[in-house]
C-alpha cells in the first residue's frame, strides 16, 4: 500500500461521518458522492466503505435503517449524537495536523507557498 | 446472467462469513443492492452489463470485503450473545431469590404466580433481549433452563437440602 493510500485509508472515518452530517446515505450513495465531490481522488473502495460503515455502526457513531425508496430496499446510515461530537474531534483533530505539518514543511523550505 | 453473476460474487463473500443467519442475510442484502445500483447506472451510461458488474465487483474485492466483514461482525455477536445470556439469568435471579422469596425455599412458588409483578420481570426478561439483541435464541435458552430448574425444584422439594 502506497503512503497515499495510507492517508487516505486514515481519513476513512472522517470522510464518512463528514457525509453523514449532511444528511442520511446509503453505502453506494456514500461511495459516489465522495468520488464526485473530491473528483475521483477520493475514491473509496467498497472493501473499505462497508466494513467502516458497519465498524461505527457498533461504535455507536451511526445508526441504520431498512427504508424502501423508488420501490427498492436500501440501508440508509445516519450520524448519531455520538457520531457528531467523533466527527468534531476528528475534525479539530485533522485541522490541527495539517496546519503544524504545513508549517514544519515550510520551516524545513520544502514548502514554496 | 446479470443475477446469476451477481449471486457469484455473493456467494463469495458469504463463504468468508461465520455469523448468524440474520446478520449474513442483512450483510449480502445491502451488498445486492450496492451491486445492483452499479450495474444499473453502467446500463443507464450505455455500459455494458456483464463489464459493469465485473467492475464493480472487482472494487469490492470479495474476499477482502468477506473477511473484513468477518472480523467486524464476529467480535460483537459474541458481545451480543453473553449479554442475552446473562439478561434471564438476571431476571431469575432477581425473581427466585431476591424479590419473590427472600427465604430462599420453593415453598411459596405456587403463590408466585398470582403475583402481577412476577409476571412483568419475567416478561420483561424474555422481551428485552428479542428486541434489543441478536442473538436473542440464548436468552430464550437460557430463560428455559431457569425455568426448568426451578419447576425441579417445586416438584422435588428435598432437592433443597442437597
Amino acid at each position: 500500500m502506497s503512503s497515499l493510500d495510507q492517508m487516505r485509508k486514515g481519513s476513512t472515518d472522517l470522510l464518512i461521518l463528514s457525509l453523514l452530517a449532511e444528511r442520511p446515505m446509503y453505502g453506494y450513495e456514500i461511495s459516489q458522492l465522495l468520488e464526485r465531490r473530491s473528483q475521483g481522488y477520493f475514491e473509496m473502495k467498497e472493501g473499505l466503505l462497508y466494513p467502516a460503515l458497519h465498524r461505527m455502526q457498533q461504535n455507536g457513531w451511526l445508526s441504520s435503517e431498512w427504508r424502501k425508496v423508488e420501490g427498492r430496499q436500501r440501508k440508509y446510515y445516519a450520524l448519531t449524537p455520538l457520531g457528531g461530537e467523533v466527527l468534531g474531534a476528528q475534525v479539530s483533530e485533522w485541522k490541527t495536523f495539517l496546519e503544524e505539518l504545513r508549517a514544519l514543511l515550510k520551516a524545513n523550505q520544502v514548502w514554496t507557498k | 446472467m446479470d443475477k446469476v453473476n451477481i449471486e457469484q460474487v455473493l456467494a463469495k463473500i458469504g463463504a468468508h462469513l461465520n455469523l448468524s443467519k440474520e446478520t449474513e442475510h442483512e450483510l449480502l442484502a445491502e451488498i445486492r443492492t450496492h451491486l445492483e445500483d452499479a450495474v444499473a447506472e453502467a446500463r443507464a451510461r450505455g455500459e455494458d452489463e456483464g463489464q459493469a458488474l465485473l467492475r464493480a465487483a472487482e472494487r469490492f474485492g470479495p474476499d477482502e470485503v468477506g473477511s473484513e466483514l468477518q472480523d467486524v461482525h464476529a467480535d460483537w455477536e459474541s458481545i451480543d450473545a453473553i449479554i442475552a445470556s446473562a439478561v434471564p439469568v438476571l431476571f431469575a435471579l432477581i425473581l427466585r431469590w431476591l424479590i419473590f422469596a427472600p427465604n430462599g425455599s420453593a415453598i411459596d412458588w405456587a403463590r408466585l404466580l398470582t403475583w402481577p409483578g412476577f409476571w412483568i420481570i419475567a416478561l420483561a426478561a424474555l422481551v428485552i433481549p428479542a428486541y434489543r439483541l441478536k442473538r436473542w435464541r440464548f436468552a430464550l435458552v437460557g430463560w428455559g433452563v431457569f425455568w426448568l430448574l426451578t419447576v425441579i425444584f417445586v416438584v422435588f422439594p428435598h432437592i433443597n437440602q442437597w
